[in-house]
């Protein structure tokens, strides 16, 4: 009889089922295609890379312009609690007092064949089925969209010292008491409010979070951002797992289910909810703005994109739709 | 750990960024099952998957020469097979019926995989799950790719793959109990 726990071993075991694909006759084709499919050439990638950078540099700050004109929230029934043992969260209460949607997210993320977003297309971030997911209109060139929407970064890949990303997280989450040794610090309880969440991560040792409240935008309501910073690459291979990890969505799941920091990325965290400042579908949202430590020649001013990002989130021009 | 290819089939690369085609067929005819096999699970449909796996070998071919180093091979190669997937299934998507996300937060009782799991049950589930989830499993639970090299093979962090696998088993544990309970209901009638 199997468990909830064996769902990967049946997994494994029914896709290795039958697993007997003959390609003979696509091999045969594909050898016939060969004469009429051109290699490229060797040097087509780094004139392609050097176009990408000096693309990189004039759009500077102009790029960081990214546009959030949507956010489209979906909670599903009883929220998104993903359970911990004796524990029974739930998202705050929308303040509109419309019930709680019921429906499947109502847009399915963004798959950018190559990652690049050309200008005028649009991406949609999100976490996790069930999640507030936020459609975001790409003015200028040079931003990319990680396949399935989980994060949206300023060049092709997320490396230091230039990269920028955004990644959307939604409360319940579970904030580790020691984010170096995450491993026997797991909470029993997730935290459900943005006041929870901003004091768990001020509260952990070997962590370095400051918060601040904040005027945001089109409302006089407070929000809540938090800093926080990795260490660097000796201090985290030393952590348990050689993983910094803040928080977790699950811990109940698969060891592999648990997000974790870089070495040396600054993490500016935006948490808004209901009560606070806006309606994000009733859910607590995290925005988690990841980006390295400026250096003189970066060519893009990491903390003015956050700042953009956040204003943009709460422009007048942004419409929220509920879901 | 990254995935490497070692010894003779460097060789075979390496000649084939040159244009050996005969050094292409044998490292095609090394892993066209495989591919096959691969998007067979992801697309679920063999027609899709062949052509998935015609165009990724083809793009392999064209794009070989643009690749660096010849030991990262097969995780390159990957990339490009899943890359080939998605655009079936897009394809497929606008000519047919969509693939919808599954409310993979719903209240689920955590007893009902506790019943048994068949292969239809698992079929559908699995043919639910949007094409990422499927995606990523398959590399996973099929390949058998460390998540380390699942998120190499897909270009993104690893702890994006791992959040990423989450909520793929996530949302097949939601499907798997979506679709158990009629049953349960009509049993209970």
């Amino acid at each position: 009889m199997s468990t909830e726990r064996d769902l990967p071993r049946i997994v494994q075991a029914w896709l290795h089922e039958d697993a007997h694909e003959y390609g003979d006759h696509v091999l045969d084709k594909v050898v016939d295609l060969l004469d009429s499919t051109p290699q490229r050439s060797p040097s087509w990638l780094a004139r392609t890379f050097q176009v990408m950078n000096a693309s990189f540099v004039r759009y500077g700050l102009a790029a960081a312009a990214v546009v959030v004109i949507a956010i489209i929230g979906s909670q599903l029934i009883g929220g998104s609690n993903v359970g911990g043992p004796g524990s029974s969260p739930s998202v705050a209460p929308s303040e509109t007092g419309e019930p709680s949607p019921s429906a499947p997210v109502s847009a399915e993320p963004s798959i950018p064949a190559d990652g690049s977003l050309p200008a005028g297309s649009t991406f949609v971030l999100w976490n996790a089925p069930g999640d507030v997911a936020i459609t975001i209109k790409i003015p200028d060139p040079g931003w990319f969209g990680e396949e399935g929407g989980g994060m949206l970064v300023n060049g092709p890949n997320f490396n230091p010292p230039d990269s920028v990303a955004l990644k959307v997280f939604q409360l319940p989450l579970y904030v580790y008491g020691d984010p170096c040794h995450w491993s026997t610090t797991t909470p029993a309880a997730p935290v459900t409010t943005a006041a929870e969440f901003t004091a768990a991560l001020e509260a952990q040792t070997s962590g370095d979070a400051t918060s601040q409240n904040r005027a945001w935008g089109i409302t006089d309501g407070l929000g809540w951002e938090v800093l926080l910073h990795v260490p660097g690459e000796a201090v985290v291979a030393a952590c348990d797992g050689g993983q910094f990890r803040s928080w977790t969505s699950d811990p109940q799941q698969d060891p592999d289910a648990r997000f974790h920091q870089g070495p040396g990325q600054i993490h500016d965290l935006w948490v808004g909810e209901a009560q606070l400042c806006c309606d994000w579908g009733g859910a607590v949202v995290v925005f988690d703005v990841v980006r390295y430590p400026a250096n003189p020649d970066a060519s893009v001013d990491s903390s003015a994109i956050a700042n953009v990002l956040w204003d943009e989130i709460l422009s007048p021009t942004a419409t929220f739709e509920k879901p | 750990m990254p995935i490497t290819v070692e010894g003779m089939d460097t060789d075979l690369v390496i000649l084939a960024q040159h244009g050996d085609k005969g050094a292409f067929t044998a490292l095609a005819a090394a892993r066209v099952d495989r591919f096959i096999a691969a998007s067979h699970r992801i697309l679920r449909d063999l027609a899709l998957a062949e052509d998935a796996t015609q165009q990724a070998l083809l793009s392999i071919w064209r794009d070989l020469p643009q690749l660096r180093d010849p030991a990262r091979f097969d995780a390159w190669s990957y990339r490009l097979l899943v890359r080939a997937c998605y655009a079936e299934a897009g394809r497929a998507r606008r000519a047919g019926p969509n693939i919808h996300l599954l409310p993979a937060d719903e209240p689920m009782a955590t007893d009902r995989l506790g019943e048994v799991v068949d292969r239809d049950q698992l079929e559908r589930g699995f043919r639910r799950l949007s094409i990422d989830h499927r995606t990523v499993i398959v590399l996973r639970y099929f390949l058998d790719l460390p998540i380390e090299q699942v998120a190499e093979t897909l270009g993104i962090p690893v702890g994006t793959a791992a959040s990423r696998l989450h909520h793929a088993i996530r949302g097949l544990r939601a499907a798997l109990d979506a679709d158990a309970r009629p049953a349960k209901q009509a049993g209970a009638r």
